[in-house]
């Protein structure tokens, strides 16, 4: 199991520094002048090419980008064009809402995801099936941002209940979480409706039926406890998804998150803070995804056992 | 006696195919007959195709689309304007019928780029040397590393947003899906007696990759395809809400949401119609991908 564990993370490190590559590349392409970004309009010609120095812009590329990854181990991620401050400062100042709000959306997609997907499968076939069915199609179809902004029509604007872009306690956590968490919540509700479909139809679920269990005892001790691998396994991707792809939920409810610090550094062209928390997304983004194919393999007894007999 | 059989061997392999073809196509239109749920998305979308087709019968671009009109500056949905206009007096339901002239070609050209290149890339990893295909598949691996919109977003962001960069960006995000889904099916079908056949009659590897290869693998690539266009659309409606991708005044579907943006508390019709023109072109598309996937391969149904 540890070595499993070990072998995967020595994995990340060519898909990290493969990514920081690509993005490093990429953001090298951004036309335009840095220095003059990071100096303003008046400078003088000496300014210029002392800045030029410092920031290490007249090196080559690769010489750069070494630096770049050197630095960023060390958790020095440069410092940023418009305000001048230590990128890595500004990502905390920011990272721990986008965490609170992506945990709220995920809880709440497990959660109803989980009641509705079990619901529809013990009753397969029924209304209450095909309408969470079809609205689980409409929720994997539905614009997220788009979601949201009917959700501050209805909730915000009309009735009142909630805030819609105030950034205080939990009620303005309310419509965020439910806007970024409904398209997982479609993606859960689907997985938990087919995978117990399978479960409920083994031999194991007729035995406890034929023993006399009551129903929801059969469905929920039975069988959905052996349907959920899948549903861990979705809801990991899907926690990766949320805090590493909510990028304009953050602008709809102007979150102040990392999503929205992206845009805010794209508008203003502070490339080193766009360079840093693409990065940091997608090493977040993987590091989550192999926490959930360690999560699955000891969820399940049966992948345990695999590791186990092989000796790793 | 060669003479007799070989012209009448030729002419049945000639028709043979064909025939096969014909009647492959007509049991998939068959099954796919029976979803409903795949023939309503099929509907949906032709309606769409349509409108957009004759938008410019319908709604003249430059006068109604384009052109401001402060006196009519958002009027809720009436008889003359079915669903409202905008802040600056256009009428939305014109610029919808005309958005799905930008969204649709846009996400069908990223596609189309993404299954080439990808289904490229994947065929040459799956009909490769080992090493070739362990050195394809980890810089796939790397892409695969990083969500497809953050990819989007770090592509236009660095290149500037234009319709170019647009393609660009969205069609190397769609990428890595099609090499893998075209790898695995070169993989399960490589060792087939069919390729064996082709090998042992003299055809070289290029030859067999797209004479045999990928005319094999190409059902699960469709489906593939349908579903992407979607998640496309979605991209492109969500780079250009936070001001990446198309620029107003084109009436894409996400530019008119970002710009209706602050007169939400006023004006709904403005943010609302947009959006369900984006879900209902995405819904129909997943259920036509859905409806594919089963008629194309019964085995993979349930």
């Amino acid at each position: 199991m540890h070595k499993f564990i070990l072998r995967r993370l020595a994995m990340l490190i060519p898909v990290i520094l493969g990514v920081s590559f690509i993005v490093f590349s990429i953001m090298d392409l951004t036309p335009g002048d840095p220095v003059e970004m990071y100096l303003g309009d008046n400078y003088t010609d000496e300014a210029h090419a002392s800045m030029t120095k410092e920031l290490g812009l007249d090196k080559p590329f690769i010489v750069r980008y070494l630096s770049f990854i050197g630095n960023a181990i060390q958790g020095d991620f440069g410092i940023s064009y418009s305000t001048h401050q230590r990128v890595l400062d500004e990502i905390l100042a920011r990272f721990p809402n986008t965490l609170v709000l992506a945990i709220a959306a995920l809880f709440f997609a497990i959660l109803a995801g989980i009641i509705l997907g079990t619901i529809s499968a013990a009753k397969q076939n029924s209304i209450f099936d095909s309408t969470s069915t079809f609205a689980a199609l409409i929720g994997v179809s539905m614009p997220n941002f788009w979601f949201g902004l009917m959700l501050i029509i209805i909730f915000a604007a009309g009735l009142g209940w909630f805030p819609s872009s105030e950034f205080s306690g939990v009620k303005s956590l309310v419509l965020p979480a439910i806007a970024l968490g409904t398209n997982s919540l479609a993606i859960i509700t689907r997985m938990t409706r087919s995978s117990l479909l399978e479960t409920i139809r083994q031999d194991y679920v007729r035995t406890a039926r034929a023993k006399g269990l009551k129903e929801y005892k059969v469905i929920i001790k039975h069988a959905l406890r052996n349907a959920m691998i899948p549903i861990i396994t979705i809801s990991g991707l899907q926690f990766g998804f949320l805090i590493s792809g909510a990028v304009v939920i953050e602008t709809v409810f102007s979150w102040p998150g990392i999503g929205r610090l992206l845009v805010e550094a794209i508008q203003l062209k502070d490339t080193p803070i766009v360079l840093s928390l693409v990065v940091i997304k997608a090493t977040m983004f993987t590091v989550i995804n192999l926490g959930t194919d360690i999560m699955y393999a000891f969820f399940d007894p049966r992948i345990r056992a695999q590791y186990k007999a092989k000796g790793a | 006696m060669n003479t007799t059989i070989i012209p009448s061997k030729n002419q049945g392999s000639e028709i043979l195919p064909e025939k096969k073809k014909k009647s492959q196509l007509v049991s998939i239109w068959k099954r796919l007959k029976k979803n409903k749920l795949a023939v309503a998305g099929l509907i949906i979308l032709s309606f769409i195709g349509l409108t957009a087709a004759f938008a410019n019968v319908l709604f003249d671009y430059n006068t109604v689309v384009i052109q401001q009109n402060a006196a009519e500056r958002l009027q809720p949905p009436s008889a003359k304007h079915w669903l409202g206009t905008d802040e600056l007096g256009r009428d939305i339901l014109a610029r919808i019928v005309h958005g799905a002239r930008i969204s649709i070609p846009i996400a069908f050209t990223t596609i189309l780029i993404a299954t080439v290149v990808g289904g490229l890339i994947g065929a040459i990893s799956g009909y490769g040397s080992k090493r070739v295909d362990n050195f394809i598949m980890r810089i796939m691996d790397i892409f695969l590393a990083i969500p497809g919109i953050l990819l989007s977003i770090a592509i236009v962001a660095a290149l500037g947003p234009s319709l170019r960069n647009l393609l660009i960006a969205i069609s190397i995000a769609n990428i890595p899906p099609f090499a893998r889904i075209v790898r695995a099916s070169v993989l399960s079908i490589r060792n087939e007696e069919f390729i064996e056949a082709a090998r042992a009659i003299g055809a070289n590897g290029v030859r067999i990759i797209f004479k045999h290869i990928i005319p094999n693998s190409m059902a699960p690539v469709i489906v593939q395809a349908t579903l992407c266009i979607a998640g496309s659309i979605l991209e492109i409606a969500a780079l250009s809400f936070i001001g990446l991708g198309i620029q107003p005044p084109a009436p894409e579907w996400g530019a008119m949401l970002s710009g209706g943006r602050q007169y939400i508390r006023y004006a709904w019709w403005i943010c609302a119609f947009p959006g369900i023109a984006i879900m209902l072109t995405i819904l129909s598309l997943n259920l036509l991908g859905d409806g594919l996937r089963d008629a194309l391969d019964p085995k993979l149904k349930n």
